[in-house]
């Protein structure tokens, strides 16, 4: 640093900064699997006891026809008393053989299953679901509630150990690892598989450590009648995430939620980009909505409830801001290159060896938590972040390999070279959204199917959620329609 | 649909799932491991 002037001096100091911030998501990550076996000796397990409450459940349907039946039979197999359980399918105006379906289980099941049609639908989830909950709450038998999907098919123990918590009067709602279950997968179900891992097994684990859960799974969140009674009896409507509405709203009434890794629910998850990136973008707008909504939240500690703690806001707008973040990270590194290309080159190293290191303690980590799902796609898990970051990981660790790959390739190896090689590594971040949103583009044309999963390898699953919380911004600026699209699923899941 | 088991038997269960919580370590351990043992052989390499 000793050729610069004491303005350069403080630019490069400010540019470090930027890329420092930029870099908050992959310490976020570190830190969660860090964190994470401190559930070991910090759960709940040690308040949860035998406790079987009547359960309402509740499954939202609109034109289930293909899914409903599976799931009801499953539900009426679970290990749970069978007088304690009773299934409200709140029918939203479907098209298709739904209410048949339905109703030929009611007969067969009467008094168990139970048929509730609602005549004019389609005004999205959380208004199906009220008016199930109008129906389940108005009865005094009713001691908790299951809301699930009419797709998932839950493991026969799990509403046993999802209620096991409900012993315990300060828990509000309990909720299950829901993990990919298609028969028949394809890449982007394995992808997802591996993703549910990180997100669920690994970052609810630590949500549970740190007392403040983000989400209750829309798949399966268990609730006591007394935690949807201080909600007003209601699932919050007006936004399009109103699973993480309804679990900030009971944890800001003093109840805890608690999420229970053994308790195993199956899902269909979507198989092309498209169809992700619009469920995705539904979650993501959603998110995007409540941050403004509880905007007087964020970083603000409370003895009654911890959303406001330090960690849980990174945690939140770590994901939120993730394209800011790596935007903020490349440009950084691109003006560090401008003002001091060996400043840039030792940052970059530093930057992607922390990463690598990260990536692969993160991903050894996440096929050991669910084995089953590391068998079936730790090919996914290698790739997570996508060919181009693994080769920049390569590089930052073992630079000579570069130098020596560009001369067997019979390339320049010059300064000019090097300088063009730089500017490619450091806007990598962007590159690679540009490459998953053309992944997108390109889906729906002959054999482009082939070519967006080839883009999503190069480019790394990260970057398509990445792209995705684009749009999202995008579209919430423009205040685009926001109508609820369902996610197509045609019973994948064998139960 | 298949009765609960007995009280005894959840009881177990619940004992069942906080130990294997108790996992979560030697995860971490053998995951951290194989980290440290790259770094070294990258430094090791270097030289």
């Amino acid at each position: 640093m000793t050729d610069l002037t004491w303005l350069q001096t403080v630019l490069v100091v400010i540019l470090l900064l930027c890329v420092l911030v930029g870099t908050l998501p992959v310490v976020n990550t570190g830190l969660q699997f860090l964190a994470l076996p401190l559930h070991a000796f910090r759960n709940h397990y040690g308040k949860a006891a035998p406790y079987h409450p009547n359960v309402a459940v509740i499954i939202p349907a609109w034109n289930e026809g293909a899914v409903i039946g599976p799931a009801i039979e499953r539900l009426l197999q679970l290990e749970y008393p069978a007088e304690r359980l009773r299934i409200f399918v709140v029918d939203d105006a479907s098209t298709d053989d739904t209410p048949a379906v339905v109703a030929a289980k009611s007969a067969a099941h009467p008094g168990r299953v139970v048929h509730l049609r609602r005549e004019k639908g389609g005004e999205g989830k959380a208004h199906t679901l009220n008016h199930g909950l109008d129906v389940v709450l108005a009865d005094p038998w009713t001691e908790a509630v299951l809301i699930m999907d009419a797709d998932v098919i839950f493991a026969r123990d799990s509403l046993r150990k999802l209620s096991r918590h409900l012993a315990d009067e300060k828990v509000g709602a309990v909720t299950a690892y829901i993990a990919e279950g298609s028969r028949d997968r394809n890449y982007l179900t394995r992808f997802i598989a591996i993703e549910y891992v990180i997100g669920q097994l690994s970052a609810r684990r630590v949500q549970n450590v740190g007392g403040a859960i983000a989400c209750l799974a829309g798949g399966a969140q268990l609730h006591s009648r007394a935690n949807l009674e201080a909600i007003g009896g209601r699932i919050p409507t007006g936004t399009l995430a109103e699973d993480t509405m309804t679990t900030f709203e009971g944890q800001l009434r003093g109840r805890r939620m608690v999420f229970e890794p053994h308790a195993v629910v199956l899902a269909e998850e979507p198989r092309t980009i498209d169809s992700l990136w619009k469920q995705r973008l539904r979650w993501a707008r959603g998110n995007v909505q409540l941050t403004s909504i509880y905007k007087k939240l964020w970083f603000r500690p409370s003895p009654d409830h911890n959303l406001g703690s330090f960690s849980f806001g990174l945690a939140w707008f770590t994901i939120l801001l993730l394209p800011a973040f790596m935007l903020l990270a490349a440009a950084g590194m691109l003006a560090l290159l401008l003002l001091h290309s060996d400043i840039a080159e030792f940052v970059f190293r530093f930057m992607w060896i922390a990463a690598a290191c990260i990536y692969i303690f993160s991903m050894l980590y996440s096929v050991q938590l669910d084995p089953r799902i590391g068998r079936q796609s730790w090919r996914e898990a290698i790739m997570f972040p996508g060919l181009g970051a693994l080769i920049l990981m390569a590089i930052a660790i073992f630079p000579w390999l570069f130098e020596s790959a560009l001369l067997a390739l019979g390339l320049p190896v010059t300064d000019q070279a090097r300088i063009t090689w730089a500017v490619i590594f450091y806007l990598w971040g962007p590159i690679s959204m540009l490459g998953i949103w053309l992944a997108r583009a390109v889906e729906p044309l002959p054999g482009g199917r082939f070519f967006a999963g080839l883009l999503l390898y190069i480019c790394g699953y990260g970057s398509l959620l990445c792209a995705i919380t684009v749009d999202s911004y995008i579209k919430e600026w423009r205040r685009a329609d926001a109508s609820w699209i369902k996610t197509e699923k045609i019973g994948r899941v064998d139960s | 649909m298949t009765a609960a088991p007995s009280h005894e038997s959840e009881v177990e269960e619940i004992a069942a799932d906080a130990r294997r919580e108790r996992r979560l370590v030697p995860q971490a351990l053998l995951s951290l491991a194989v980290v440290v043992v790259i770094v070294i052989v990258r430094e090791l390499l270097l030289r």
